[in-house]
């Protein structure tokens, strides 16, 4: 019964958490998150395959250094601990950017705080659906932010 | 309709935007409110002085100035940010192998162990439907029963990364080449 009380106490602070921060992140980093969503809308197909193919091949070399380092940390632990570091902090971006996207699309006449709450709270509630929501859309916008953040990261100044 | 017109309606009238029965509607409120009649008179007074108002021109084309104050903003705001973001990164790696990642390690997966329990006893008790499919997806697939395979050597692991980096490398230059062919320019 502590168990059960307990995550319906860290339920709802996880979830307010999440929106929090994809908030947060909409605040401080306007550009790369603006940049992630513009990305995702106008490339959704590149977006998606720079995505997958970050994520996929990142997480073969963190897996090969992690093997290479074995349990003793090391040189090769820590470029793994840099690189999961890195990715956590793109996908970040990513799904801030997807959250606004949904938020725009969901309540395009609102404030831009209410766009990116609700779109966040829209985001982790739905990536919470059994089955398609955890291996199905989750999958989907983290992969299509993360490309989308990528993108934008990397793309030409208009001149 | 409130009691008194708004400015916004008044301003639709004066333009002309409004749709017939709605201006039909708005006539008959003006003739039984003097408030409203006055609001109206001054409202187009505004429009008229606002009309016979001369348009006045710059003197000097002021786009070449703006493009270049434009061209110094500070580019590396954005890059310090996240600049930042990577040296805190770095500094928290080191950190966490400095502290001992085996422990570390050994702590996270018994909260994780902690975790996955909770969530299955709330599941449970919150909806059935909901906990029925996390048995569900413990049967399909346990992320706990996930191990690398014992390849042996630390040769074929170098190898395996050095590969992936190199897939990593092209695959990253296929792409953004392409979105900076297509799109940015």
């Amino acid at each position: 019964m502590n168990d059960g009380v307990a995550m319906l106490i860290a339920a709802p602070v996880v979830f307010g958490s999440l929106v929090a921060l994809f908030s947060l992140l909409r605040v401080l980093f306007p550009v790369q998150v603006g940049s992630a969503k513009l990305a995702a809308i106008e490339m959704p197909g590149r977006s998606f395959a720079l995505g997958t193919v970050n994520l996929l091949l990142l997480s073969v070399i963190v897996a090969a250094l992690g093997a290479l380092g074995g349990g003793g940390g090391g040189i090769f632990q820590l470029l793994a601990l840099i690189l999961v570091g890195l990715l956590v902090i793109a996908l970040g971006f990513g799904l801030a950017g997807m959250s606004v996207l949904i938020g725009e699309r969901l309540l395009p006449d609102s404030s831009l705080a209410r766009q990116t709450a609700w779109g966040s709270a829209t985001l982790v509630l739905a990536s919470l659906t059994p089955f398609l929501g955890w291996f199905g859309l989750f999958p989907y916008l983290a992969i299509l932010g993360l490309g989308g953040f990528l993108i934008g990261l990397f793309r030409r100044s208009p001149r | 309709m409130t009691d008194h017109l708004d400015d916004s309606l008044l301003h639709a009238y004066l333009d002309g935007a409004l749709a017939p029965d709605e201006r039909v509607g708005l006539e008959e409120h003006l003739n039984s409110c003097p408030a409203c009649t006055e609001d109206l008179a001054r409202a187009r007074r505004l429009f008229l002085a606002i009309g016979g108002m001369s348009e006045e021109s710059l003197g000097r084309d002021l786009t070449p100035a703006v493009l270049q104050a434009l061209s110094r903003l500070p580019r590396w705001v954005p890059s310090l940010a996240i600049g930042e973001l990577l040296g805190a990164l770095g500094i928290g790696a080191a950190l966490i192998l400095g502290l001992g990642t085996s422990e570390i390690v050994d702590g996270l997966s018994a909260s994780s162990e902690r975790i996955a329990t909770q969530l299955e006893v709330a599941s449970r008790q919150l909806t059935s439907g909901w906990a029925e499919a996390l048995e569900r997806s413990r049967s399909f697939w346990s992320l706990s029963e996930i191990r690398l395979p014992d390849l042996g050597s630390a040769g074929i692991w170098a190898t395996i990364a050095i590969a992936a980096l190199i897939l990593w490398f092209v695959g990253n230059g296929l792409v953004l080449g392409q979105v900076r062919r297509k799109v940015w320019r």
